[in-house]
């Protein structure tokens, strides 16, 4: 069956790289160098798979192999060979690392991943690889993207934190930080992660653009999800703050009360006999809700309560000089 | 296809093995077209190269078995056994389930909860033990608001559109015919592109400020390339400001469309935004106050200009 014509180099490569990987997946223990390189074999030329006869030369082609792997994302683990007498490295791929749990995609289920892939892109992330894992590229995907989402360097970290309920320690605002993470959220443009800050014993929302530096995760099921407190609010900042909850009245002009209904995700508490709206919205940030309230420019009003219209008056005051 | 290198071939390779055992063997097309792998490379690979792959000593019961493909004709069937270790697909990649699953759950809000992308979803999550909506919320805006899909559909049968819109810049409305070209969401908004009778020109249109939708009989010859779309694409003839904000103002760059900006060793900065209509410059400078100072305009603005928006506004209030 093996034709007769030579391989490409790649194919050879190929050969040796499966060979490698079923050697590791094949093993209760972990195997040293010299036992992985005596189990792929040793090439016998230019068209036969294996390392070369040279000890040296095997090495370094070995460890160029295992780049190869950790690029694929194949999970090899090092740990110490039993009964040498003195201690030696080895290498194995454990199944339960390897593997992708059981999950039986219908072909139309497989067809609408992949359209919502090609659909919303998550930049530098390849869809179409792990569509592959699910059992391939089914259907034509969609002609027009319609998103493309930001992709942070900390993101994959801070998802397999979520949902592995790993501890997550970073530097934000120039404090490290120590934090429980329990929703990771993209709204605005903009990535979040919600948790629990435990430093400041409290709930705290991070923007993932603004941690700096590099993270470190704890082990899995290092902390325990807090009853009720996950999910994501849509982001509002007027109604986060330190300050009470306060509920403001803004009076909106006809033509800009459908807009506004939009942007306050809710509808007005009264309408005017000539269209216009008030809108009772929850403050608990005054400086934010003033950024909102000068969104209308002239077409808008804060009928109270005193102290958020003293304040939007007190503003415009300063800057009318 | 460029040529696969090793690299690409063992990446499919390692994902294709799996679905061949547990479909008990497949036509070699549909293998080559859900992995990608270009149909002849495929049939070499398995072949040449997987057939003589196995465990030390390599005797023939320890190589991995590959049937069918026995003529060296076009097509054909394969199936694959004798290959335990490769029976599984590898795991998701943190980023990868990530990618997948936040694509999905970007589109569900408008999606059938009976349809093939709500099961498939739900599979996944899981599957990895993911809490859809707990663990991860993804929101590109409302799709379900109501503009959305309709314009898609136009989109598709490239129909043309009457809309009322409000225009934020000037503060009225207004009634336009539209060839939608393409929907998008950024920065948490939906946004139609296409070229508007009205303005004689390619726009960029806000759907959630749509007050209402016609579907035309009419249809329009799709323009061949229409370039990524962004929804703050400035023309050249819109205005464009320097604003000198204070380190704590630097929000207004990441909000707004910028051009350039200069950090000066004060460590405020300089930059340069277009502002397609005066409203936007003044929201703005209202919003920002002493934080922000206008330093140059072109064509000029008012000097003034924060000073009387804020008296206008302020006239409201006395």
């Amino acid at each position: 069956m093996v034709a007769g014509s030579r391989r490409k180099p790649e194919q050879v490569r190929l050969e040796r790289l499966l060979r490698l990987i079923a050697a590791l997946i094949e093993t209760p223990r972990f195997l040293s160098i010299e036992e992985l390189l005596e189990r792929v074999g040793t090439s016998r030329g230019d068209d036969s798979a294996g390392y070369p006869e040279n000890g040296a030369a095997a090495k370094r082609a070995f460890h160029r192999d295992m780049n190869q792997l950790a690029d694929a994302g194949i999970p090899v683990i090092a740990g110490p060979v039993p009964g040498q007498e003195r201690e030696t490295w080895g290498y194995r791929i454990r199944k339960q690392d390897y593997s992708l749990p059981e999950m039986d995609f219908e072909a139309d289920e497989l067809a609408a991943l992949h359209r919502a892939a090609t659909a919303v892109r998550f930049d530098g992330v390849s869809g179409t690889e792990a569509l592959w894992k699910l059992g391939g590229r089914v259907g034509e995907g969609t002609e027009a993207e319609l998103a493309a989402v930001p992709v942070h360097p900390a993101l994959a970290e801070l998802f397999q934190a979520v949902t592995e309920q790993r501890v997550a320690e970073f530097t934000y605002g120039g404090q490290p930080r120590s934090v429980e993470p329990w929703t990771l959220a993209f709204d605005q443009g903009h990535w979040y992660v919600v948790g629990h800050d435990r430093g400041r014993e409290d709930k705290r929302t991070f923007r993932v653009d603004r941690i700096e530096g590099d993270m470190s995760l704890g082990s899995p099921g290092g902390f325990q999800q807090r009853e009720g407190t996950t999910g994501w609010a849509p982001f509002q900042p007027w109604k986060f703050g330190s300050g009470p909850a306060v509920t403001a009245r803004l009076k909106v002009d006809p033509d800009q009360a459908v807009w506004a209904a939009r942007r306050l995700g809710q509808e007005p508490s009264e309408r005017g006999s000539d269209g216009s709206a008030v809108f009772e919205v929850v403050v608990r940030s005054p400086d934010a809700f003033r950024s909102l309230a000068l969104e209308f420019l002239e077409h808008a009003e804060v009928l109270g309560p005193p102290e958020l219209r003293t304040d939007i008056v007190a503003w415009l005051e300063g800057l009318s000089r | 296809m460029s040529r696969l290198s090793a690299g690409d071939r063992l990446r499919r390779m390692l994902e294709l093995v799996p679905w061949v055992m547990s479909q008990g063997g497949a036509e070699l097309s549909e293998v080559s077209q859900r992995f990608d792998y270009p149909e002849t490379e495929l049939r070499e690979d398995l072949v040449k190269v997987l057939f003589v792959v196995g465990l030390h000593p390599f005797t023939p019961d320890e190589l991995i078995y590959v049937m069918g493909l026995d003529e060296d004709d076009n097509g054909g069937w394969v199936a694959i056994s004798n290959a335990d270790y490769f029976s599984r697909p590898l795991r998701l990649t943190p980023g990868q389930a990530l990618g997948l699953i936040g694509a999905g759950e970007a589109l569900l809000s408008g999606a059938d909860p009976e349809g093939p992308l709500s099961r498939g979803l739900a599979k996944l999550a899981d599957g990895l033990g993911v809490s859809m909506g707990e663990d991860l919320a993804v929101s590109l805006g409302e799709l379900a608001d109501e503009w959305v899909q309709p314009l898609l559909a136009a989109v598709a049968d490239c129909r043309q559109v009457r809309v009322r819109y409000f225009s934020f810049g000037r503060g009225q409305e207004s009634d336009r015919v539209i060839h939608p070209f393409r929907v998008f969401s950024d920065m948490g908004n939906w946004y139609v592109q296409g070229h508007c009778q009205q303005a004689e020109g390619v726009r960029v249109f806000r759907i959630d400020r749509i007050r209402s939708l016609e579907l035309l009989e009419a249809r329009f010859d799709p323009p061949d390339e229409t370039g990524a779309p962004s929804a703050f694409e400035a023309r050249e003839t819109d205005p464009r400001v320097v604003l000198r904000l204070s380190p704590g103002a630097s929000w207004a760059i990441e909000k707004y469309p910028t051009e350039d900006q200069v950090v000066l060793s004060s460590g405020e900065v300089d930059a340069t935004m277009p502002v397609s209509h005066v409203s936007r410059l003044e929201r703005l400078l209202l919003q920002l106050g002493s934080q922000a100072e206008l330093r140059r305009a072109d064509p000029p603005v008012a000097p003034d200009q924060t000073r009387l928006a804020a008296q206008r506004v302020l006239a409201r209030y006395q």
